[in-house]
């Protein structure tokens, strides 16, 4: 058996223990066909090019992770929080602001989802809970929603995260996604949000475990007509760490903003898969990404933007710059593009380089020491994409913990 | 009218290079094994390590799989329905010179525009021509050993020149190399050698002039092109094949060997038959070509990519020595239901190597036209720069246009820009034309011309006409 | 020269000009002036005949014949220039290839021979002289990254070289500076003839302080309800739309 066989079944292994009946039984059934049909990812297919699973070891697959009941420390971002350990929805959930609710995801509630990766179906077919938000109808949703998911484990195992957000018509919201954690766990991720009509999401998904850990996450995103998307991706590397977020514009006036912001130091890895999906007509995206890699690190971008053949008047851009900071990092970017249709306007750009040798010696030669220096042209390549997220302690936190990995 | 209907009105012009020539020929019948390779390998009197080279690739392409990753789609190709020799009989007993070659064959090239003989020649140029599976002659061949230049088909050089060939023949693609380069390693039949010798510039431009005629044959040709020390070379290749309502293969294997402080540039104008307007017929182009520039070295690929049915070609340069330079122009553009997945790899190796991609993708039709494209920089490769801009043209709302660039950097002294847009020919952009009284057709041409405008300037200058008309007529078939 | 009779065209399906009368005859300068959305780029492209602008009654003469079946590029060739509102960009093109094959296509069409590419260049130089256009713009592309200003600008330059009988102006005054404005107008009186006649399309009456008209039409709901010498453009100024429509204006 190769590797890849072996880990495939562990995954399986993983996914059959995880039968049991409750409310998410038919969620688990359909994941689970799906998973045995899918081969565990290689670096042969071209998804996986770039980045391949030494790091996960079969613990990860075939453990499934024990609630855990300590939190680590969260920063005080939101006004509201809510805590999910190892996957283990907390049994009192806090106070929700007007116009939210929050219940448990069941199978009558669970939206469809078609993960791009194998790993997406053993989110769910190793579910053992999922958070769903739901906005009330033209309501504005005060302050910020704070849903951390804390994986800790001292052993290797595996984790399901799930957080399903509806936003109904008209209604608007700010969200933050954060994850947090350290030791061997991997946490797979499974965000699904469906933005409805006219609604706004201001978002963020913050990247924070320990460099031990492991994160493979999926987010997927429906946008009807006319609502507005606004989605800041931030994350240090780690082990391994790999993103596959996919939009679907699926109906006309929908306009989306993503920025991401990537930084891989010592041996870390981060993989980022974006895919946007303009379906429908005059639809608007507009995607920022900004990658370091330093030392043994390795960042890949892949950022694909597909229109379709009735999607006239599609406005899409996509820019990916991306600085190198030692002889043995890495970096390697893929930006796409698909299209079927020619009333279109659609660009990507993707620069690599090192920083500024001469802003370098500007600043030395104001006696401002070198790596002082570095850390601040790194700070000034990502704070031009920090600057644009909306709420400021999201922005003021992002700037200092993004900072300390320059 | 409406300017849809106008434009409407010029589809479906015929493919001008679409006959057929009626010769004797023999051909092998259908089908692959040892025995046929022994069989070419035979015909053409091939020295022993000849035979084992191509044994070993066949063996190599049997453990292979056709690739996948292209954005092409066609029925899976039965490799024992091909027919991997073709040569008129009259070329059985090797003519010395032209003169000997069977008027009718001569015929054809005339009818395709490249007269032989060298009184009605293209001054300037010389041209080896190439039919099905054999060279059928090469013109200015005296000329040319004047200044030490060999230039004659691959078949010849393997007798007249076996240590040249057995030195570089798969040192720039491997037989293993990828499942079409395997495949033409184990079945290659003819195609053009060059050599130009230390220091010498080439006195004229050369040309190879690929012509596909029997029905059910594939063609596999294999250039290799050697520019010594500080020499200098410009090379050109054409294309055509008659309309067949079957698909034929067509895997080539082009190397370019540029030594140091050498200079080579490959030009190419491939005008395969591309299959009729619902996709019957046309060439399935597989093609690899990688030069290696060593040091100082110079590489430029420009490709006009109109013809064939579906294009798989990546064009490449491995910069191996330090300050070597590799480009690549291109111009594909697709109609009807062609399909092109297309583009190049840089692969920097040496410092302060430096590569340049223009590439420009025209969609019509209902066609789908892709560039993929790989810039990688090793560690070494410090202070290493690349720029990259790809753009599409649509034109019309049934076709697509795709951008896959794989940007690899592994060191922080490089440097790298890609840069991709689409655009469409917009009715604006038509009626301002209009009103100032240039009519659609010609809107359209300067249009289009003025898009590719930075490849066609690095033609060969007798070329570049030549590509701004192929790419008019194709258009004019295709436009709606 | 120009002849157009209770014209009704429709955009889209939608009837926007609703019985529009004008005549304009050689030698006139004839200003249309009228709030947004009144019918006054629709009246400049049917005119040019633009895809999709479709004549669904009345008719349109130019010199007599019926304009309604003709191309856009043969009523070009018969004489009508329309410098656009909004120049569109034609990347690699070059301004110079552009004027060429128009002057060719134009000159054809009334049976002269194609100017020598000396005369051609020594033509275009002293019209891009007139406008204040660099010479350097004849090598860009049609357009290709100019202001505002630069394009209405080119626009009159290739009106200068092409020498058309009837010269459709649509707001080529809007966005214009000062200083621009000026120049435009003095290139547009330059054109003024006893043969040729001039229709300025425009939103603003500053316009008229530097080309003064003949005539000035009030366009407004597809149709022109009021018409005068070049004091009607003053009242205008003084007294807004609103005093002929009868609605508040909100511009």
């Amino acid at each position: 058996m190769t590797p890849a066989e072996q880990l495939k079944d562990s995954v399986l292994a993983l996914a059959s223990q995880a039968h049991r009946d409750d409310g998410l039984t038919a969620l688990r059934k359909r994941a689970l066909k799906q998973l045995q049909l899918l081969p565990f990812p290689e670096k042969r297919h071209e998804a996986w090019k770039y980045t391949g699973l030494n790091a996960l070891t079969a613990g990860q697959l075939e453990n499934a992770a024990a609630p855990v009941h300590q939190s680590a420390d969260v920063p005080a971002l939101g006004d509201c929080v809510i805590v999910i350990g190892n996957g283990f929805l907390p049994e009192q959930l806090p106070t929700l602001p007007d116009g939210l609710s929050a219940l448990l995801l069941s199978d009558n509630e669970a939206a469809e989802v078609t993960p791009d990766t194998l790993f997406g179906w053993l989110n769910s077919a190793s579910l053992s809970g999922g958070l769903l938000l739901k906005t009330e109808r033209n309501r504005k949703v005060a302050g910020i929603v704070h849903v951390v998911f804390c994986n800790q484990s001292d052993a290797p195992c595996h984790a399901s995260n799930r957080l399903q957000v509806e936003l109904a018509e008209g209604s608007e919201l700010t969200l933050i996604e954060h994850y947090l954690g350290s030791g061997p766990v991997l946490a797979n991720a499974m965000t699904r949000i469906l933005a409805g009509a006219n609604s706004k999401l201001t978002h963020y998904r913050l990247q924070s475990e320990s460099a031990d850990s492991l994160h493979i996450g999926n987010l997927q995103i429906d946008q009807q007509r006319d609502s507005r998307v606004d989605s800041s991706q931030l994350m240090r590397g780690n082990v391994l760490r790999r993103n596959d977020v996919h939009v679907r514009m699926l109906e006309s006036g929908a306009t989306l903003a993503m920025r991401g912001v990537f930084i891989a130091r010592d041996k870390s890895h981060i993989d980022n898969h974006i895919n946007v999906e303009h379906v429908a007509p005059h639809c608007h995206s507009d995607q920022v990404y900004k990658g370091i890699a330093g030392e043994k690190g390795r960042a890949v971008f892949n950022g694909r933007i597909h229109i379709h053949p009735y999607a006239k008047g599609s406005d899409a851009a996509l820019s990916n710059n991306n600085m190198l900071l030692s002889n043995e990092a890495e970096i390697d970017s893929k930006p796409e593009l698909e299209i079927y249709n020619d009333d279109v306007k659609c660009a990507h750009g993707t620069t690599m380089g090192k920083m500024d040798p001469a802003q370098l010696f500007y600043l030395r030669s104001r006696g401002i020491d070198e790596g002082t220096a570095t850390r601040m042209l790194g700070t000034g390549f990502v704070n031009e994409t920090l600057l644009a997220m909306a709420d400021e302690a999201v922005r003021d936190w992002a700037i200092s913990w993004l900072g300390e990995a320059l | 009218m409406s300017t849809d209907a106008e434009i409407d009105k010029l589809v479906r012009r015929e493919y001008a290079a679409g006959f057929t020539t009626s010769v004797e020929s023999e051909t092998l019948p259908p089908g692959l094994d040892e025995g046929v390779i022994r069989h070419i390998s035979a015909r053409k009197g091939e020295p022993e390590w000849l035979l084992e080279w191509r044994l070993e690739a066949y063996r190599k392409w049997l453990t292979m799989t056709p690739p996948e990753w292209a954005h092409i789609h066609h029925p899976p190709i039965d490799f024992n329905e091909v027919s991997y020799f073709s040569a008129p009989k009259s070329m059985a007993d090797r003519p010395q010179s032209l003169d000997e070659v069977d008027p009718e064959l001569l015929r054809t090239y005339e009818k395709l525009g490249i007269p032989l003989h060298e009184q009605a020649a293209l001054a300037g140029v010389a041209v080896d021509a190439v039919f099905d599976s054999v060279s059928i002659g090469t013109t200015f061949r005296g000329k040319l050993k004047e200044a030490g230049v060999i230039f004659c088909s691959i078949s010849e050089a393997v007798h007249e020149y076996p240590d040249l060939i057995k030195d570089h023949l798969g040192s720039v693609v491997p037989q293993g190399d990828n499942f079409y380069a395997a495949l033409n390693s184990a079945v290659f039949s003819d195609g053009s050698f060059v050599y130009i010798p230390k220091g010498v510039k080439c006195p004229m431009e050369l040309s190879t002039y690929f012509r596909i005629n029997e029905a059910k044959t594939g063609q596999f040709e294999r250039t290799l092109i050697v520019a010594d020390e500080g020499s200098q070379v410009s090379y050109l290749e054409g294309c055509t094949a008659p309309m067949r309502d079957e698909n034929q293969l067509h895997a080539a294997v082009v190397e370019l060997v540029a030594r140091k402080d050498a200079k080579i540039k490959y030009s190419t104008v491939q005008n395969w038959y591309p299959g009729d307007e619902e996709g019957r017929g046309g060439i399935y182009n597989f093609v690899t070509k990688r030069g290696v520039a060593y040091e100082n070295a110079h590489i430029s690929w420009t490709q006009v990519e109109t013809g064939s049915a579906i294009t798989w070609k990546y064009p490449s340069v491995i910069l191996r020595g330090d300050n070597s330079v590799g480009e690549f122009y291109s111009v594909a553009l697709t109609r009807g239901r062609q399909q092109a997945d297309t583009g190049t790899k840089m692969i920097h190796l040496g410092k302060n190597t430096k590569s340049t991609i223009i590439s420009k993708g025209i969609s019509a039709g209902r066609s789908q036209n892709a560039y993929r494209g790989l810039v990688r920089i090793s560690p070494r490769a410090e202070g290493a720069r690349n720029f990259t801009q790809c753009d599409s043209l649509l034109i019309g709302d049934q076709c697509g246009a795709h951008t896959f660039p794989y940007i690899e950097s592994r060191n922080p002294s490089a440097t790298l820009e890609h840069e991709a847009t689409t655009s469409k020919v917009s009715d604006d952009q038509l009626f301002l034309c209009r009103q100032r009284g240039i009519d659609t057709e010609k809107a359209v041409s300067m249009i289009v011309n003025g898009f590719c405008k930075e490849v066609f300037r690095e033609l060969p200058m007798e070329f570049a006409v030549e590509a701004g008309k192929l790419l008019e007529v194709s258009l004019e078939g295709s436009v709606g | 020269m120009l002849e157009v009779r209770d014209l009704h065209a429709a955009v889209d399906g939608k009837e926007i000009l609703k019985g529009l009368t004008l005549s304009v005859k050689p030698g006139e300068v004839h200003a249309i002036m009228g709030p947004n959305g009144s019918g006054k780029s629709t009246l400049s492209n049917v005119l040019a005949g633009r895809d999709g602008y479709e004549i669904t009654s009345g008719e349109v003469l130019f010199e007599g014949k019926p304009v309604a079946d003709m191309e856009t590029e043969e009523r070009a060739r018969a004489g009508i220039f329309l410098a656009f509102q909004y120049p569109v960009e034609i990347p690699g093109v070059s301004n110079m290839e552009f004027l060429k094959a128009s002057l060719e296509a134009v000159r054809a069409a009334q049976g002269k021979e194609p100017l020598d590419a000396v005369s051609l260049l020594r033509r275009a130089r002293e019209a891009c002289q007139q406008v204040n256009l660099d010479q350097q713009f004849l090598k860009r592309g049609v357009n290709e990254g100019f202001s505002g200003g630069e394009k209405k600008r080119n626009e009159i330059m290739q009106m200068m070289l092409l020498e058309p009988k009837l010269a459709l102006l649509d707001e080529t005054d809007s966005g214009l500076d000062i200083d621009a404005l000026q120049v435009v107008a003095k290139g547009v009186n330059a054109l003024r003839s006893p043969d040729r006649a001039i229709v300025l399309v425009t939103h603003y009456q500053r316009l008229l302080d530097y080309i003064v008209p003949d005539h000035v039409h009030v366009l407004a709901g597809g149709r022109i309800i009021k018409s005068g010498g070049k004091e009607l453009a003053l009242e205008l100024e003084q007294k807004g739309y609103g005093w002929l429509t009868g609605e508040e204006e909100s511009a």
